[in-house]
């Protein structure tokens, strides 16, 4: 039994940990190594880290990646829930070229997005930056969000509309009282993620940024062509754990509502009736 | 209340008519449902009860026609804007809200104060029994309190006329009994007009002051229960209200309002009531209902014929013959613990009067 092989499930998993993980866990011991030359263990320190943090172009780009992250999803979040709303009443055909264009966004290689968006800008003169970048984020983000609204809607009825205009709501405030308030746990869960996906895109800002802005991911970039400092390490386990944060909301968001059963509108009066009669 | 029984109609459709693509789901409904009556449409699924209903209510616009409630044209107003409330067929309560806030939903729509929100739907949950569940979510509660939920969020409303789009339908046999007591007492008490849709004509008779049968769309018959049942004017009415056993007639004389001379073949020549709709020399169908055949009686009428089965139902026992030609005859008699002593009938029996003419 114990000189069996290995089942290959295991195999791949401890392939998945070196190759994924072991590069990660370097970065993370680096950035409390004091051995400026990474050499060897020249024990702990947290001077990197307050390097890093008293560095202003890191401050700077920290809050430019900031900017960028809430108002692309912010955007997003708009798009998708009118989207996702309008896809509700439009006809087969209507549904099918509005996904498809969802879809397309997602296929198509951001580096060629990016691209084309950094030429038609310049063939217009429009100044690269934020504004610049929001867009391009905008462009990959509100599909994701698209999808994550829908999925939600799909599983409500109009029925709870309907319900709200017969007791008096008009089309505004049944959105505000019920539309919006069922949707909540999709839009949250959509937020976190746009917001990770675009707080450590690097392809879209580096096309889009320009001279003028730079977000922390395009800063890494930049500070490992030069020469890699330890400050660099730093700053790597910063987006990491800011990213790993809002997954990690995000997978909570999904697991409370899964726990409340919070999934569909409606309950099924069968089950409480079982219920009952015990 | 008192003020709305002054013989107004609570709801009038003219022509009513609504297209769904190539599908007539309603075609050209005239019908008046009077202020404080238990109004009732039956029919069969997809016969358009339901889509009529939401088209008093706004969630349907009608391809023409007209709606009219108490008298006011409320055909382009909007749902939100109609004095009348439904209740849907799967309550359709708000998940994220609680009892409380549920019933409260329509008040505050109209700006209704705080402590006013807090008295009145105080009451009307008492009124439903559901005092003390106000912070209770909708799924924490049975299928039967659902409903009550639901009913009491329209009715705190007070609205000129409740809609209900068989509300019944998604509870157990025993509970669906004992709501459509509660339905019925509720609005005797608070006289409110109920338009009620079902497909269960027996529900429908139970409560109801009056039914409407509808069919592809259109409205059959329109009339008190009993004379729904017992004087049905089309064939579909008189099958889906009942069981009943057909026999062949030609109309020979029509001899007044309803009153026919009628040839109903090997049963010979006879007078009985009809359908208004029939005329002289007209094919029809004679109908009886198996409650009204007296096992070997010697009523005026009768058939003979071989038992095929025996059906013991509790309250009464139900006999099938075999008679030949007719076909198969049912009739039903009171049950007897006669520990199975009575043979089973060669011949059943009903009184003239009691059968019934349509056209065929």
């Amino acid at each position: 039994m114990s000189h069996r092989l290995p089942a290959p499930s295991a195999v791949f998993t401890a392939l998945v940990f070196v190759f994924l993980y072991l590069p990660i866990g370097i970065v993370v011991l680096n950035s409390f190594n004091a051995d400026e030359a990474l050499l060897g263990w020249g024990g702990f320190t947290t001077q990197w880290y307050s390097q890093a943090f008293s560095n202003s172009r890191v401050r700077d780009d920290f809050v430019t990646s900031l900017q960028v992250a809430l108002a692309s999803t912010a955007i997003s979040l708009v798009i998708a829930v009118t989207a996702g709303l309008w896809m509700r009443r439009a006809s087969t055909r209507a549904r099918r070229a509005l996904d498809a264009t969802t879809y397309m966004r997602i296929v198509l290689p951001e580096v060629v997005v990016a691209l084309a968006l950094f030429l038609v800008l310049r063939r217009y003169e429009i100044p690269l930056g934020v504004p610049a970048i929001v867009a391009g984020h905008v462009i990959f983000n509100s599909a994701y969000a698209t999808l994550i609204i829908q999925a939600r809607l799909a599983t409500m009825t109009d029925v709870l509309e309907e319900a709200a205009a017969d007791l008096g709501a008009s089309p505004v405030r049944t959105f505000r009282r019920v539309t919006l308030p069922l949707l909540m746990p999709a839009v949250i869960v959509a937020a976190l993620l746009t917001l990770s996906f675009s707080f450590d895109d690097v392809v879209t800002s580096l096309f889009l940024g320009g001279p003028n802005a730079e977000t922390l991911p395009v800063l890494l970039l930049g500070l490992i062509r030069l020469h890699v400092t330890p400050e660099v390490n730093a700053i790597a386990v910063g987006v990491t754990a800011i990213t790993m944060v809002t997954f990690g909301l995000a997978a909570a968001v999904m697991s409370i509502r899964d726990a409340a059963g919070v999934r569909t509108g409606q309950v099924d009066p069968a089950t409480l009736e079982a219920e009952e009669a015990k | 209340m008192s003020d709305r029984r002054n013989g107004r109609q609570a709801v009038t459709l003219r022509a009513l008519s609504r297209r769904f693509g190539e599908f007539e789901a309603v075609k050209g409904i005239d019908l008046d449902i009077r202020d404080g009556e238990f109004f009732s449409l039956i029919g069969p699924s997809g016969c358009g009860k339901t889509t009529t209903l939401r088209m008093i209510a706004g969630l349907e616009i009608p391809t023409s026609g007209r709606v009219l409630v108490h008298d006011r044209d409320m055909t382009t107003v909007p749902a939100h804007r109609r004095p009348v409330n439904t209740v849907f067929q799967q309550f359709a309560l708000f998940p994220h809200l609680n009892v409380f806030e549920n019933v409260a939903f329509g008040l505050r729509e109209r700006r209704v104060g705080k402590h006013e929100v807090r008295t009145r739907v105080g009451q009307m949950l008492e009124q439903v029994g559901l005092a003390g569940r106000e912070r209770a979510r909708p799924r924490e509660l049975s299928g039967g309190q659902q409903q009550r939920v639901a009913l009491a969020r329209s009715l705190v409303l007070e609205p000129e006329v409740l809609l209900l789009d068989e509300p019944l339908g998604a509870l157990d046999l025993k509970l669906r009994r004992q709501m459509q007591a509660v339905l019925k007492t509720l609005q005797r008490d608070i006289g409110i007009t109920f338009v009620y849709v079902t497909h269960d004509q027996e529900e429908a008779f139970s409560m109801s002051d009056r039914v409407g049968i509808m069919n592809a769309g259109r409205l059959e018959q329109l009339g008190l229960p009993r004379e729904v049942y017992h004087r049905p004017q089309t064939l579909f009415v008189a099958d889906f209200v009942g069981a009943s056993n057909r026999f062949a007639a030609t109309v020979m004389e029509r001899l007044g309002e309803g009153r026919f001379r009628a040839d109903l073949g090997p049963l010979g020549i006879t007078e009985i009531g009809g359908a208004d709709t029939l005329e002289t020399g007209a094919a029809a169908i004679a109908i009886v209902r198996p409650e009204a055949m007296e096992a070997d009686g010697d009523q005026q009428l009768g058939i003979s014929g071989e038992v095929v089965d025996v059906a013991y139902l509790g309250a009464q026992v139900q006999y099938t013959l075999d008679a030949g030609e007719h076909g198969r005859v049912i009739g039903l008699a009171p049950s007897e613990d006669d520990g199975g002593a009575s043979e089973a009938p060669r011949r059943l029996t009903w009184p003239a009067s009691r059968m019934w003419l349509v056209p065929g």
